[in-house]
């Protein structure tokens, strides 16, 4: 539990219990600062805005201490849900220090930023990370000057390779608070010291300095609103009149707050700045490559193309195979098959673990022979795209194309890892800035994204019938994300923000980094997948086992024969699709032979946009509320299936089925 | 006034305050990207949107905004309106 109310002065906890927290703007590297703070991982990228929540590990520098990564924060007071996550931090957290770490390229925005924190009394040491990248641009920093200016140490980093974490962990433990200040015009200045002057009085303590917590109500910080609302709520109702007086006679104060501050960043930056060059660097011309007008599309067919190589030939064909028909079906599975009827008591016991629906031959011979050699090269190709700077390129590519289903380019994120996960997906469509986009992207990943390991089947499958059949089944899912996109954009109530994004650097990532951001997502996908493989494979053989599955196979015949046109068997499959899209794929992929290539598209179209898999579900009722994941769930299966049928008509009519 | 939607690609301009029709807290995510009144920008690309570089780092902004964000320019730097 940790304490939450220090005095208004800032006043450092006792040193066993202490708790340092980093802070910055989005895309500068504080996950990579804390991995090398802890030696834990958070989800690390070079794209603005993957730290979803608060993360919090023990310090490798100081025993009993606690670091945390603050999601990212362009500016307080706070707007967006990462910024609240972050000063709801150093609201609840009580930090003994912070460590703001900020992109020594663009030193004005992030002197801003310390000067906001300045504001809240908290101690505090400034990193200046990604200063190769700055030495680069010929930016050089007076790191000396710019200490004795601000009061506090400053520290030269590089985090991709742990250059200056060690001062940065020193500087740390001797923190101190900022002396640097804004100035802030009249009359704005005087109502900060009479908001001030009423804090002081109603509040002993407060986990922000009286002057930092007056400036962020003035701001409208909704967390400190909320605290205050808390904290002194008889005084609440003087100080919101105060406010909106002065917003009567100016307009909102949040920008002059954002001004007065940005003018001091400027001339404290330029004191310490001297001379730079701007000649381009490889990196920078690279990263104008990627978008240029004639190159970029090429340029996104050679990714797509290499990591199709990667992860659906490597990974869903030769990985695949290796495992699952030679070390699984040649050697493991018979063994184990022998083994357990030798010794099973009861047929029953041998039929739940190595039968059709077995725990051991279907379960986990799917876990780990098919899907996992899948998402491990999925998530390597995705981890590597994602350091290197190329998604946010590809959010300013596919903002066009995503405007018009009332998105904009940052979905390309969640969009593009739900062909790893959809699960995970849906939980990274937080850093999506409304509700609104949250809800469009969920429902289009929830009904036409296909996770990797279904991907994998339909490859394999859709693949061996010719390159033809695969595009087809890739136009009907563009064409159904399309469509549903288009009517969500104009049902869903709301406006669509437009992108202003920032452009990280193009580099080659590191290697160590895209392993261990791998190796963390494996986990968190097994320890997630194995479960539910098991109990779905679990509840498959009840339903076989109690004579269930042959009747509802029965029930749903009729509209597989008839309007989907497969074979009556196919029925099974789709009730494998209701515990996971990629067992009613492959219970597809098992008919094998006994479908046409007609039936093959119609079934891997129908199950690809079934209900998503149970984890989804759960995931979605977890960040939309049980409604909506059940309203999506009731919307989804008749657009499958009706789809499915059509696409059989539109090949009967072409004469193709 | 001229809009940075409009400057040639390779032209270094002043930012001046935003057309006041752009809605509040698109102003205030560019002051907290540093787009701020007073600021010099180099416009690196114009397509497949208005790319800018302010302080060494590079800033994609949509039509919707770019054509809202207004500059001091010499006429010699911008360019004709897309068609």
């Amino acid at each position: 539990m940790h304490g939450h109310i220090l005095t208004g002065a800032a006043e450092r906890p006792e040193r066993e219990a202490r708790t340092y927290a980093l802070v910055g703007a989005p895309n500068v590297g504080k996950s990579v600062v804390f991995h090398r703070l802890t030696g834990t991982y958070v989800d690390v990228s070079n794209y603005p805005g993957t730290t979803v929540e608060v993360a919090r590990a023990a310090a490798r520098f100081e025993a009993g201490a606690t670091i945390l990564d603050t999601p990212g924060a362009l500016a307080f007071p706070s707007r967006s849900d990462d910024e609240r996550a972050a000063l709801r931090a150093l609201l609840h957290e009580n930090p003994a220090a912070l460590g703001q770490v900020a992109d020594a390229k663009h030193l004005r925005r992030s002197l801003a930023i310390t000067l906001a924190l300045a504001e809240t009394g908290r101690p505090m040491v400034l990193a200046l990370n990604m200063s190769d990248e700055a030495d680069a641009r010929g930016v050089a920093i007076d790191v000396a000057r710019l200490s004795k200016a601000l009061g506090i140490d400053v520290v030269r980093t590089v985090a991709t390779t742990g250059e200056g974490v060690r001062q940065l962990a020193h500087g740390l433990a001797r923190a101190r608070v900022c002396v640097a200040q804004a100035a802030y015009p009249q009359p704005l200045a005087r109502l900060i010291d009479a908001v001030t002057l009423r804090l002081a009085d109603r509040l002993a303590r407060a986990p922000i300095a009286h002057r930092g917590m007056a400036i962020l109500f003035l701001g409208r910080d909704p967390e400190v609103e909320a605290w205050l609302a808390v904290h002194v709520p008889d005084a609440m109702r003087d100080l919101v009149l105060l406010r909106e007086a002065a917003e009567r006679d100016g307009g909102r104060l949040a920008p002059v707050i954002a001004h007065a501050r940005a003018e001091a960043a400027a001339r404290i930056a330029a004191s310490a700045l001297s001379a730079t060059k701007a000649a381009p660097t490889r990196s920078t011309l690279a990263g104008r490559l990627v978008l240029h007008p004639v190159w970029s599309l090429p340029i996104l067919l050679g990714v797509l193309s290499l990591t199709y190589l990667f992860v659906g030939v490597l990974g869903a064909g030769t990985l695949v195979g290796w495992l699952e028909e030679g070390l699984f079906g040649g050697t493991i599975n018979p063994a184990v098959t022998r083994f357990v009827e030798a010794r099973a008591p009861w047929p029953w016991l041998a039929s739940l673990l190595v039968g059709r629906y077995g725990l051991w031959t279907m379960g986990m011979t799917y876990a780990v022979a098919l899907v996992l050699p899948i998402v491990t090269t999925f998530f390597l190709a995705f981890g590597f795209l994602e350091d290197s700077g190329y998604f946010a390129r590809l959010a300013v590519l596919a903002n066009r194309s995503f405007a018009r289903i009332g998105l904009n380019g940052r979905a390309v994120l969640p969009m593009v890892l739900g062909l790893g996960c959809v699960t995970m997906a849906t939980l990274t469509t937080r850093i999506l800035a409304t509700p609104r986009e949250r809800l469009i992207a969920t429902f289009l990943m929830a009904l036409a994204i296909p996770c990797s390991a279904q991907l994998g089947v339909v490859m394999g499958m859709l693949g061996a019938l010719g390159l033809a059949w695969l595009l087809a089944w890739v136009g009907v899912l563009v064409a159904v994300i399309g469509l549903a996109g288009f009517l969500a954009a104009r049902l869903i109530p709301g406006k669509r923000i437009p992108l202003v994004a920032e452009l990280p650097p193009l580099r080659w990532p590191v290697a160590g980094n895209v392993l261990k951001k791998t190796s963390a997502r494996l986990y968190w996908y097994l320890r997630e997948v194995i479960p539910l493989f098991l109990a779905g494979t679990f509840a498959m053989w009840s339903l076989d086992a109690s004579g269930a599955l042959p009747w509802i196979v029965a029930r749903a015949e009729p509209l597989v024969t008839g309007w989907l046109g497969l074979p009556r068997e196919a029925a099974a499959a789709f009730v494998m699709g209701f515990l996971r899209r990629d067992f009613g794929a492959t219970g597809l992929f098992a008919m094998g032979a006994a479908l046409s290539p007609a039936q093959a598209l119609v079934g891997m179209v129908t199950i690809t946009l079934f209900v998503p898999c149970i984890a989804s579900v759960l995931m979605i009722g977890k960040e939309q509320g049980a409604a909506r994941a059940a309203l999506m769930v009731a919307m989804i299966v008749p657009v499958a299936v009706l789809v499915g049928g059509l696409v059989r008509l539109a090949l009967v009519a072409a004469g193709l089925a | 006034m001229n809009t940075i939607d409009r400057v040639r690609v390779g032209a270094t301009v002043r930012l001046v305050e935003p057309d006041p029709s752009l809605e509040a807290s698109l102003r205030e995510h560019l002051a907290a990207f540093g787009l701020l009144p007073g600021h010099p920008v180099t416009v690196v690309a114009q397509r497949p949107m208005t790319i800018v570089l302010c302080d060494h780092v590079e800033l994609a902004l949509e039509a919707a905004v770019a054509a809202k964000l207004r500059v001091t320019t010499p006429a010699a730097q911008s360019r004709p309106p897309r068609a």
